[in-house]
Formats: C-alpha cells, sequence, structure tokens
C-alpha cells in the first residue's frame, strides 16, 4: 500500500489532467475497474471518505489545487488541502462532471494518464475510488430496502408507506426536478423533518414552475386560449382592449414591408430578404408570445405567489396582473420601472390594464376616472373570464359555481345530486327566489355570481359603455333604475350570509375597488378557502379529484366507501390547517400532502376488496401525464425524447393527445389508465431511445448516468460479470423504476443473459450495433436488421462522436479477427461490440422504460 | 444455443409461461354491433327537433302566452317523413329526417328530472343521479371487447367506466401509423430489433406484469394500472389491422362557414378503428347546444353540424363497407342524447335556458317497427305512457310511475347492448315501465 502511495504522489503531477477523450490503446487493462464494486453499508458517506477516499486523495494535493500543476494543465479534479469536508464536496462535483474517469486515470483503463498507471483496476484504491463513485453518482443504488412506514393518520393505519427515500425520488420526479444524489438520500432515510425540508427544496426552478402552471391549468384551462379553438386575442378582443393588435400589427406591417422589398423570392441571398425573413420571424414570435401570455396570465399569478413564498391567498387578492413585455407594452405601457427586453418572454412583473376603454372611442379614464382596471387575482383575469362566460340568463352563476369549486372545494351541483321537483323544474323562473327547493343551492351562488356584476357576460369591465355590465333587455325593463349595478329581482351581491356593502341597493360597491375585490376578501378569510386549496391541488400532485361523498346507501360498496371518504376528508382538513398555520404557504401544504399516505401510499397490510376498491385512487401507481413523463425521461435517462429539430419532447408534441394530453377546450379529462394506444407510445418512445442510450454511455469519454457499474467488455459469463450486471440493473431499476426488490433484479438479470445467449446462439451475429439490411448489400437478411440511431446528440458536451470507418487498418481486422476488438473501437467506439454485451442492455432498458412503474409513480 | 436451450432459459427465468396470452390476442377480431353513443353536449331543444312544438304557451317568467319557437311563430309547419316521423322545420332538419328517417326511432318525452348540466349527463346516459354507473358504451366494450386494443373510444361526454374497461381518445391518424408499428423506425425499412428478441423482451415484460399483479397487498392503483396495461397491451399488436382501413384523405375538421366541426373526423376514424375490428363503442361529441342566447341561432348551427355528423356516419359506413367489403353499416347502433332540453319560451336574450324534459333518437340499419315513443304536452309537459307504450297524451291524468325516465332509456340501451348481466351490479331502478319491447 504504501509503496502504491508513493507511485500515486509522483502521478499526482498530471493526475487526472484534461479531457482526454482518445480511446484505449491495445495495453489498456481489460477489467473494469468498477467491477464487482458494492457499498460498505456500514458506514455513512461521511465516514467512508475519511477512512478510506482522504488518505488516497490528500496524497494529491501538491498537484490537484488550485494554482497546482495538474489544474494548470486542465485537471479538472481538485482537492482542497487539509480540508476533508471540503474535499469531499469537489469530490462529489467532479463525479457528477467525470464519473468513473475518477478511477479509470490512475489505472489506465481505457483512458490515457499524464502519471502514468499508479494502481491496478483490480487494487484496492481502485475499489476505493469505484465505491466513491457508486457512492457520490447521483442517485445511487441503495443500501437496502428501507423500512415502509405504516400510516399514523386514522383511516389509514393499515397502510404501508414508499419509504422516505422513495418519497423522495417520486416527488422529484413527480415535480420535474433532477433525482436526488446519495448523500441527500441518506440524509432523508430516517428523518422526516429532513425529508420535509429536501421536499421543499424541489419546488424551485423552472421544472417545478412548469409543473405548477400545468396543474393550474388542468382546473382553470385557460390554455385553451393556446392549444384550443380559440386564440387569446381573438377572445378578449380589441373593441375593449384598444392595443391588443397594436404590437401584432406593426411587426406584421414591418414584415410585409421587408418582404415587399425583398420580391417575389423570400428565400433568396439578398440582404432585403433576410431582414424580411427577420421581421417575419419577429412578427410571429410576437403574435405567439402575446397569446400565450394572455392564456397563461393566471398561471403566472399563482406561479409568482408560490416562488415568491407569498401568502398563498394572494391568487384571489392580488391587485395587480402578472404581464410579460408581449403583453405589458399592449395592456399596460405605465406601471414598470427599469428596462425590459420587450422580446424576452419570460421577464414576468406584476402590472396593470390601462389600455383599455369602455366602448369605441370612450377611455376607461374618461367614463369612470379611473386609470386601469380594479383586480383581484384570478376572479378578475381575462382569460378567466372569458374561460368561464355568461349570458343573460345565467347571470354569472356558472362564474360563482367555479369560484365555488376551486377555491372553496364546494361542488355546488353536487349539494342536492336528486331529482328536482318537476312543477318547480317548469314553474320556477328565478331560482334565486324564496319559495323554492331551487333556493337552497341558489341562496349560496346567486350572491357570489353578483359580485361579479361588473364583469360582463364576455369578461369585459363594465362593457355597457363603462356605465355597468347589464344587458341591454334588463336595462329597457321596468325593473331597472339609474346607476344600478345588478338585476333587482336576483339576491344581492353577497358571500356566505354577508352582504357586500353598496352605494346603493343593488347599486356599486361602497368601500371596495370592485365587487370581486371584496368576494376574494371574503372567500380567503372562510375556513373552506384552506380546504379548498388542498383540493384545488389534488388534481395536479395526485392525478386524481378528492373522493366523492357516497350517495347510495345500497351501494354494496357504500360503507367502505363512507370510511374512506371520512378519512379522506379529515386528512383534507388537517392539511387545511397546516396551510392556515404556515402563512398559507402553497409549498409547505404540498410538502405535507407529499408526506401525507395520499402520495406515499404502497402496501395494504389487511384489506378486503372493498377497502381496496375503496382506496383504489391510493398512494402509488399514478400514471404520469405526457408532461410528467417527458422530465421523468430527463431526470432519470438524461435526455428528453424528442427529434432534432423539435423545441420540446415527442410527449409533448406528435404523442400529446394520445398519450392523455389535454387541449383545454373539448378534452379537458386525463385517463387514469393506459390504453392500446399509449402503450404504443411508450414502444416507441423505448425503441427508440434505448439503442442511442446505450451506444452513447459505452462511447469512451462519455459520462455514465445509467451504466456507471459495467463496461463494453463486462463479461455476463464471469462471476464478476455477473456482479457488476446486477449492480447495474440495481442502479438502472432504482433510476427508472424506484425500486431494486431482489426478485426484480434477478428478472432483469435472467433477461439480460437470456437476450445474450440468444445473440451467441445466431449464426455470426452482427459485431455492430446497427444493422440495416437495405444499407449491407443484397446478400443482407432483412429479418435480421437491428436499427440503432447513431449520432452525436449534444455536440457541445466535449466529446466527438462519430464512426471512423476510413481510419480502420487490415491490421485492425486481423486484430479482431485474432480476438482483440480494441484497435476496430478505437475508431467505432461503442459501435463495435463483437462481445454482443451491449445489445442486451438494449434489450433491458426497452423492458425497464415500458414497464408499469416507469410510467407510473 | 439451440431453442431448446433458450426455453429451458426462459423457463429457469419465469418467462416462458407468459407467452400463450400473445398467441391468444392476435386471434382476436369484433364483427358484432358497434354501440356509438353521440352526446349533444348542452342541452339540445327537442322543440325544435325531434318533438316539434308549434304553439304558444305560458312563459312563467312573463306570466304572457308566447311563441315556444320562432320558426312556428313565422308560420312555419311540423314536418313528416313517410314513416311518420315528425320533425321541426328547423336548421338541416329536413335533410336528417328525410336522409335517415326510416333508421330512426325518436323517444319523447325523457324526465330527466333536473336542470343541472351534471346531473343532467350523468342521469341521462347512466340512468341515476348519483355517481359510479359506467356508461353503456362503457358496458358494452367491458363485455364485448376484452382484448380489443380499441374496444371503448371515447371523445368526451359521460365516459365513466366505473374500472371495467378504458377509454382511447382517437386521433391524428399520421402520428397513428408510428403507433401501429413503433418497432419501425421513421422513414427507414427496418427495424429496432430482431424478432426473436422481442419475443424475449415481450416475455419478460409479461412475467414482470404476472408478478405485480400477483402482490394482492399493492395498492389498488399499481394494480388497476398493471392490470390495464396488460390488457392494453395484449391487444396492442392488433393496431396493425388499422393500416388496411386508414383513410387517404381526413374529414374536414371544419363547417362550410369556416366553424370548427370536429364530429366528422370523430366519426371517419371511430369507423376506421371498427372496421378493423378493433372496437365495440364509441362516444362522439357534437358541442354547442347550451344557448341561453340568441338561442335560435346558435342552436341551428349546433343542430346542423349534427345532422352533418349523422348523415356522414351512415353514408361512411356504407361507403367503407362498398370498399373494403365489410358490413359496418348493418353493425351500427347508435343513440343520441343530451343533458335534457330546453325552455320552451325564450328568455330576454332571445336564448333558452334549461328544461328537464329532452328526447333520445336511435337509430339502427333497417330501422324499428315503432318510430316514435313517448312525446310531451303541446306545453311540453311530461306525458306517461299506457301498458301497451302508446301514449296517454292527457297531462292531467299522467303516471309518474310510468313516465319515461334515463333508467328506462339505460334499461333499454343495455338491453340493446346485451349487456343486461351487469344490472344486478349497476342495478335500475325502472319500476313497472319496461321499453324492451320497442326493440323487437
Amino acid at each position: 500500500m504504501h509503496r502504491s502511495f508513493i507511485v500515486f504522489s509522483l502521478g499526482c503531477i498530471s493526475l487526472l489532467a484534461g479531457c482526454s477523450q482518445e480511446l484505449p490503446g491495445t495495453g489498456s487493462p481489460t477489467t473494469a475497474p468498477v467491477a464487482d464494486v458494492r457499498i460498505d453499508c456500514n458506514a455513512n458517506d461521511d465516514e467512508f471518505f475519511s477512512s478510506k477516499v482522504w488518505p488516497i486523495l490528500r496524497e494529491c494535493s501538491s498537484c490537484h489545487v488550485e494554482g497546482g500543476v495538474a489544474v494548470n494543465q486542465g485537471a479538472r479534479f481538485i482537492v482542497a488541502p487539509g480540508n476533508a469536508s471540503a474535499s469531499q464536496g469537489l469530490l462529489r462535483d467532479f463525479i457528477t462532471l467525470a464519473g468513473d474517469r475518477l478511477v479509470n486515470k490512475p489505472t489506465l483503463y481505457q483512458v490515457s494518464h499524464g502519471g502514468g498507471h499508479l494502481f491496478d483496476t483490480d487494487s484496492p484504491e481502485a475499489a476505493t475510488l469505484a465505491e466513491a463513485v457508486l457512492r457520490y453518482s447521483q442517485s445511487a443504488p441503495q443500501c437496502s430496502e428501507d423500512e415502509s412506514p405504516v400510516a399514523e393518520q386514522p383511516g389509514y393505519r393499515d397502510v404501508s408507506l414508499i419509504s422516505r427515500t422513495r418519497t423522495l425520488r417520486k416527488a422529484a420526479i413527480m415535480l420535474g426536478s433532477e433525482l436526488p444524489d446519495t448523500s441527500t438520500l441518506n440524509d432523508v432515510r430516517d428523518d422526516d423533518n429532513a425529508l420535509r425540508e429536501q421536499l421543499n427544496a424541489l419546488m424551485q426552478g423552472p421544472n417545478f414552475e412548469a409543473w405548477l402552471k400545468s396543474g393550474a391549468n388542468d382546473r382553470l384551462l385557460s390554455r385553451k386560449y393556446l392549444d384550443g379553438m380559440s386564440e387569446a386575442q381573438e377572445t378578449l378582443g380589441g373593441t375593449y382592449y384598444e392595443a391588443l393588435y397594436e404590437r401584432t400589427g406593426e411587426a406584421f406591417a414591418s414584415a410585409d414591408a421587408a418582404a415587399t422589398a425583398c420580391g417575389s423570392d423570400l428565400d433568396a441571398d439578398t440582404s432585403e430578404c433576410a431582414l424580411a425573413r427577420d421581421e417575419r420571424q419577429r412578427a410571429n414570435l410576437i403574435y405567439q408570445e402575446t397569446q400565450r401570455a394572455l392564456a397563461e396570465e393566471p398561471l403566472e399569478l399563482i406561479r409568482h405567489v408560490v416562488t415568491n413564498d407569498l401568502p398563498y391567498r394572494e391568487v384571489l387578492t392580488a391587485d395587480y396582473r402578472m404581464m410579460n413585455p408581449f403583453t405589458y407594452e399592449v395592456l399596460d405601457g405605465a406601471s414598470w420601472q427599469g428596462s425590459y427586453d420587450p422580446l424576452d418572454p419570460t421577464d414576468w412583473r406584476p402590472g396593470q390594464i390601462r389600455r383599455y376603454r369602455v366602448a369605441w372611442g370612450v377611455s376607461l379614464q374618461a367614463r369612470t376616472g379611473r386609470d386601469y382596471l380594479p383586480s383581484a387575482g384570478i376572479l378578475s383575469s381575462p382569460v378567466f373570464l372569458a374561460r368561464f362566460p355568461s349570458t343573460e340568463t345565467n347571470r354569472n352563476r356558472a362564474r360563482a359555481r367555479w369560484t365555488y369549486q376551486f377555491f372553496l372545494g364546494v361542488d355546488i351541483e353536487r349539494l342536492a345530486v336528486r331529482a328536482m321537483d318537476p312543477e318547480e323544474l317548469k314553474r320556477v323562473t328565478n331560482p334565486g327566489a324564496e319559495g323554492s327547493s331551487c333556493f337552497g343551492c341558489h341562496s349560496l351562488l346567486d350572491p357570489v355570481a353578483a359580485t361579479f356584476q361588473n364583469w360582463g357576460n364576455d369578461g369585459h369591465f363594465l362593457d355597457r359603455q363603462g356605465y355597468d355590465a347589464l344587458p341591454p333587455s334588463y336595462i329597457g325593463s321596468e325593473h331597472y333604475q339609474p346607476d344600478d349595478r345588478w338585476y333587482r329581482q336576483q339576491l344581492p351581491a353577497g358571500f356566505n350570509q354577508q352582504t357586500m356593502p353598496t352605494i346603493a341597493p343593488y347599486g356599486p360597491v361602497n368601500g371596495h375597488d370592485d365587487g370581486l375585490r371584496w368576494l376574494a376578501g371574503q372567500i380567503v378569510t372562510d375556513d373552506r378557502f384552506a380546504t379548498g386549496t388542498v383540493q384545488f391541488w389534488f388534481k395536479g400532485l395526485l392525478g386524481r379529484e378528492p373522493l366523492l361523498q357516497p350517495l347510495e346507501p345500497s351501494d354494496p360498496n357504500y360503507s367502505a366507501d363512507l370510511e374512506a371518504w371520512q378519512a379522506e376528508q379529515t386528512l383534507i382538513r388537517e392539511l387545511g390547517q397546516h396551510f392556515r398555520d404556515n402563512n398559507e404557504s402553497l409549498k409547505s401544504l404540498l410538502v405535507e400532502m407529499m408526506m401525507s399516505p395520499l402520495f406515499r401510499s404502497e402496501r395494504f397490510d389487511q384489506a378486503s376488496n372493498a377497502r381496496r376498491e375503496a382506496l383504489r385512487e391510493l398512494g402509488i401507481g399514478q400514471l404520469l401525464t405526457p408532461e410528467q413523463l417527458d422530465r421523468k425521461l430527463t431526470a432519470v435517462l438524461g435526455q428528453s425524447w424528442k427529434l432534432d429539430w423539435q423545441q420540446r419532447g415527442q410527449l409533448l408534441e406528435n404523442y400529446y393527445l394520445f398519450y392523455g394530453g389535454i387541449d383545454s377546450d373539448g378534452i379537458t379529462e386525463r385517463p387514469q389508465y393506459l390504453n392500446s394506444m399509449m402503450v404504443s407510445v411508450t414502444e416507441r418512445m423505448a425503441n427508440e431511445l434505448a439503442c442511442e442510450l446505450v451506444f452513447q454511455e459505452f462511447w469512451p469519454g462519455m459520462p455514465r448516468t445509467l451504466f456507471p457499474m459495467v463496461e463494453i467488455t463486462t463479461d455476463p459469463t464471469t462471476e464478476a460479470g455477473e456482479a457488476a450486471i446486477r449492480t447495474n440493473l440495481q442502479h438502472l431499476m432504482w433510476r427508472l423504476w424506484g425500486t431494486t426488490e431482489p426478485a426484480e433484479v434477478d428478472a432483469a438479470w435472467a433477461l439480460y443473459k437470456a437476450l445474450y445467449e440468444q445473440r451467441l446462439s445466431w449464426d455470426e451475429p452482427t459485431p455492430y450495433l446497427s444493422q440495416v439490411a437495405i444499407w449491407s448489400g443484397p446478400d443482407a437478411d432483412p429479418n435480421e436488421d437491428e436499427y440503432c440511431p447513431v449520432r452525436d446528440r449534444d455536440s457541445n458536451d466535449g466529446v466527438a462522436i462519430s464512426l471512423n470507418w476510413d481510419g480502420i487498418t487490415n491490421s485492425d481486422w486481423v486484430a479482431a479477427s485474432n480476438g482483440n476488438p480494441e484497435p476496430v473501437r478505437a475508431h467505432l467506439g461503442s459501435f463495435y461490440n463483437p462481445e454482443q454485451t451491449l445489445r442486451p442492455w438494449v434489450g433491458v432498458l426497452v423492458y425497464l422504460l415500458t414497464d408499469i412503474q416507469f410510467l407510473t409513480e | 444455443m439451440d431453442r431448446r436451450d433458450l426455453l429451458k432459459a426462459l423457463f429457469a427465468a419465469g418467462l416462458a409461461p407468459a407467452l400463450a396470452p400473445f398467441a391468444r390476442a392476435e386471434t382476436m377480431r369484433y364483427e358484432g354491433p358497434i354501440y356509438i353513443t353521440v352526446f349533444a353536449e348542452g342541452g339540445w331543444d327537442v322543440t325544435s327537433l325531434c318533438d316539434p312544438k308549434n304553439g304558444q304557451r305560458l312563459n312563467p317568467a312573463s306570466g304572457e302566452s308566447v311563441w315556444i319557437n320562432h320558426w312556428a311563430e313565422a308560420g312555419e309547419s311540423i314536418a313528416s317523413t313517410a314513416n311518420g316521423l315528425r320533425y321541426a322545420p328547423f336548421a338541416d332538419n329536413e335533410r336528417l329526417f328525410q336522409t335517415l328517417g326510416s333508421k330512426m326511432m325518436v323517444i319523447n318525452g325523457i324526465d330527466t328530472q333536473t336542470n343541472a348540466h351534471n346531473a343532467g349527463v350523468r342521469h341521462t346516459f347512466s340512468g341515476r343521479f348519483a355517481d359510479g354507473y359506467p356508461a353503456q358504451t362503457a358496458l358494452a366494450a367491458a363485455k364485448h371487447g376484452a382484448g380489443l386494443p380499441l374496444a371503448f373510444l371515447s371523445n368526451g361526454g359521460y365516459r365513466e367506466t366505473a374500472g371495467l374497461t378504458q377509454f382511447t381518445l382517437m386521433q391524428d391518424p399520421s402520428t397513428l401509423n408510428n403507433l401501429i408499428n413503433p418497432n419501425e423506425p421513421n422513414g427507414i425499412d427496418s427495424h429496432y430489433h430482431r424478432a426473436d428478441s422481442l419475443d424475449l423482451i415481450a416475455a419478460a415484460r409479461q412475467s414482470r406484469l404476472d408478478r405485480l399483479m400477483g402482490q394482492h397487498q399493492l395498492t389498488q392503483r399499481l394494480s388497476d394500472a398493471a392490470r390495464f396495461m396488460d390488457s392494453s397491451r395484449a391487444g396492442r399488436d392488433q393496431l396493425a389491422a388499422l393500416n388496411d382501413f386508414l383513410p387517404e384523405t381526413l374529414a374536414p375538421a371544419t363547417d362550410a362557414d369556416g366553424r370548427w366541426h370536429p364530429i366528422l373526423r370523430q366519426i371517419q376514424l371511430a369507423l376506421v378503428s371498427a372496421a378493423a375490428g378493433l372496437t365495440v363503442s364509441a362516444d362522439l361529441v357534437q358541442w354547442g347546444f347550451d344557448t341561453h342566447a340568441n338561442h335560435d341561432n346558435s342552436q341551428s348551427i349546433a343542430l346542423s353540424q349534427l345532422s352533418d355528423g349523422l348523415i356522414y356516419l351512415w353514408q361512411e359506413a356504407a361507403d367503407m363497407d362498398q370498399r373494403f367489403g365489410t358490413n359496418l353499416a348493418s353493425r351500427l347502433r347508435v343513440v343520441v342524447a343530451s343533458d335534457f332540453g330546453r325552455t320552451p319560451w325564450y328568455n330576454d336574450g332571445d336564448g333558452k335556458d334549461h328544461w328537464p324534459l329532452g328526447s333520445a333518437i336511435l337509430m339502427r340499419d333497417g330501422g324499428f317497427a315503432q318510430h316514435t315513443v313517448g312525446g310531451t304536452s303541446d306545453d311540453v309537459e311530461a306525458l306517461s305512457l299506457n301498458a301497451d307504450l302508446s301514449l296517454n297524451a292527457d297531462p292531467q291524468a299522467a303516471d309518474q310511475s310510468r313516465i319515461i325516465r334515463p333508467a328506462h332509456l339505460q334499461q333499454l340501451l343495455r338491453y340493446w347492448a346485451n349487456v343486461e348481466n351487469y344490472n344486478s351490479t349497476f342495478p335500475l331502478e325502472t319500476g313497472s315501465l319496461d321499453l324492451r319491447s320497442l326493440l323487437g
């Protein structure tokens, strides 16, 4: 050992220097240094580092320090001399960046090293560094299956939960985060508070924000004006939003002028035509981003409130509207301080709708004295009001209905699920008048509807010339009195038995900027706002609605359903109380929801069929939406499933509706289970991804995300090879499935081996990762095709991937025919695999990617 | 390794027994009746369709006698088909009834007992107000479509399945091709995996699903997810049958005036799938019937598009039968229904609000012995049926137990779809009224 350290120290002059990507020479050891490595679960990361790794690495500090020789030559691995803790952090960073190069370099395994050979691939030092790679790699497999805690909440005590580590992993995937690393998983393993802290830490960044908006849209459906058949600009209209088309119009006029200057051939190689193309692109961008900004405005408000840790009530009480430059310029133009990039769609800030007129030629200011429209968060959002429009007879009841549903968790239509009195149905024309059974629900609904009084059927503020939002037919009726804002025959505006203060009966609100602002203030202080918020986020987080109260005692499952519903209601109330106690922090609420059996349930210790049926939507098994699956691919594989020219993954483009996407218009419900089309999508996804991933990961110099424990030479017929493959399978299954049950590792190993042996049973199996008959001459058999996309997905990752057929010499082929594939592989990389070890990984990856536990969480 | 060794290896890995279901799935093809529900979303005005009213009645809001329909006020008369079906001179009704009247049985006077949308939809299409009962199309798919990859197509509407089956939304056929053959790369005449490798992967998958489904302690949610994946995957290979029937051109998604008109494409894809033997039932949706304002104009557009769709359905089925030698037209069993009806008077905005009495239209090739069942009074109030199912025209003498309600409609539809075996699980309260004899 001592001699090893001396050699090692000398070698540190250039240890790990640079980023050598050359393929291995013929002198490279053939046994992978990580072939048979396991984590010592008796030591935690700190103990492992200080007792085993630090003694090796501190010898490097003469070279691998800031300003040291190795670092000056480009080495990315740096040690903090005398500081084990800092060095451990630096080591983690390096492993994240370079993976097993930490051990391949000093062992000269498949890469060159200026410091030469320091120790053998089967030495204890190599084993230690290999274990470090394993431990510090992102989402390395666990030492053992953690215990499954039993739920403590009343009504769920027969349910076992997924472990804390698995809960964190699941949360990361559901919220679009990266997978937690081993250290983080170890931190939460035995500690609920640590788990809460880490869950909270997941809630930041663009993926979380995308999840947040997607979850909110599943309720509010405002993306109808982005993805559906109605465009946002057309819906809002230029009559009231006077400048709505101003910027777009100017941009298209400019594009048209440039096109005229260019002439008939827009593709011509002239400066005028280049300008015309740019102008056209700019105009399209302005139109599309304006549309997006309008459609997503209420979703952006939620994002703004949550990511700035504001009390959630602000989604209703906000006295501002969220805008980005595309909407700011056409709706406001005066509120923002400081400069902005007019083409930056990510620059969202509060603003006001100032550029509004109550009729052609009549400005808001001139008629009402107001500088801008009043705001009551989502309630006054133009697209929210448009998405839930009204009519002269509906009189805002639909808006009131959705307000109850979204923000109070009350489904008015379910308050009386029964046959109605047929005579009343025919006779009653004003259900808000006392004396009929209709009044029960309408006494709740109609006063809230009246608080929307200033907003017309299409959502425009005081759309009758700025005087009110009443229809002409009512104005001409005997009931109307001057300065009224609401129908005299209807219940006056109010909420929860509180009447909205008005200047005069049925007149404008008194003491508040708008009826909706008064309403928002009432709602957020109502107890049901907290439980309503819990229920609002059920769909986005848990993929389902809250359980419905069972109504038919004669139903065979009634008792079990009732028990389940009551338990869930209790839990919802507790979650609501937590929300209130924590300054209405949505993040804190989401953390508690993810800690609960709603999110974590995995097993029933003893449950009758009725009990299981009653809890049929509880816990794991939640089908990922296409949005979530797309993000999961990136999290666990390191890449999305998309074509080169696509901005977004195929799950969000070609296959979005097939895979359960919504257009927020006619298609608003997501399927709970896979159907055959969706299964086909997953099979295509796996087929298109698997071989490419294998090809890239095994290419020399590429970081290993999925296959850190095996090499192209790992021989499945040897004991060490099998051990390495099994360890890697465990790693893969943790990443993709979240479980590492021994029986499943056994099954995956059996598949790998069967695929491997099958290949050996073929006559002359192809030594290449891809074989296509139509490219291989007339004798090739199409039945033996195995297509693999071979490409350099990321040309900027510092590792060039290309097949150099011309560089292969006859002697290289001779060497290959004599059992040494390395000379040929030096030119073809992982494309050349006469050992037949990679294609079985392709099959295993397809198996894992199409499994129900990959597609659900 | 020879085949014998390979099978031994498979067996050792627990993979071999799973091969059988795939062989079974490949042989399936559905040739029975095709059940199609067309949902007129929002509450249609049957007084301007199949329960035409040309008179006046009291508007309870104003206390005045008013015309039920403007077309009647303008002096237009109720029309009828050769077989006696009466229809309103409105929208595109003449074309609809004259083209398809011989296939129809109209059930009028269905009392949904509500004027709330969700309750109306749930009641009409499941037979009761409470949640949880499956739609008839879901029941049909569950009973007759086990193993079929697209047994139940749904484009919206009431699609509760009660966990018996799953629905599929059919979309863009250009992408559909990629899903029919997921082992074939785009643009290259090749495949990703050799067939025997795929067999091994498929066997491993099946074994894994069997293990998972055998773990009875797991959440029902994961068990159900595995179960549905199992059935979906078993039938997946049959998707290739779609290739033979995919259209060269898609039906238009807009009408002649450029308005969104998606029902034709819904129909086209449903028929393609049915022709391929993959579909038992389909839910189609025509939106736009909730006409609280400007009723005549908006309701007319929705009704015309609905007529357009129904005529296209039968015409396209006949065309495909001619092109492909399929037998679609004679297998179609169509029902058209809505949330409820609309008030027999106009509101202040010239719209019509919700009214509990509605209708349903059943259609099949060859029609029915009786073309109209049930009805409403001139005031559009409920009438009951006599013992022989004839109409008791006296509203004052209406027997409440013999007024047609959604439960009776669903009883009839379940009988039609031969799914009455589910009646014990999802019982319907039908009392003494039974419409099943109408189907002959």
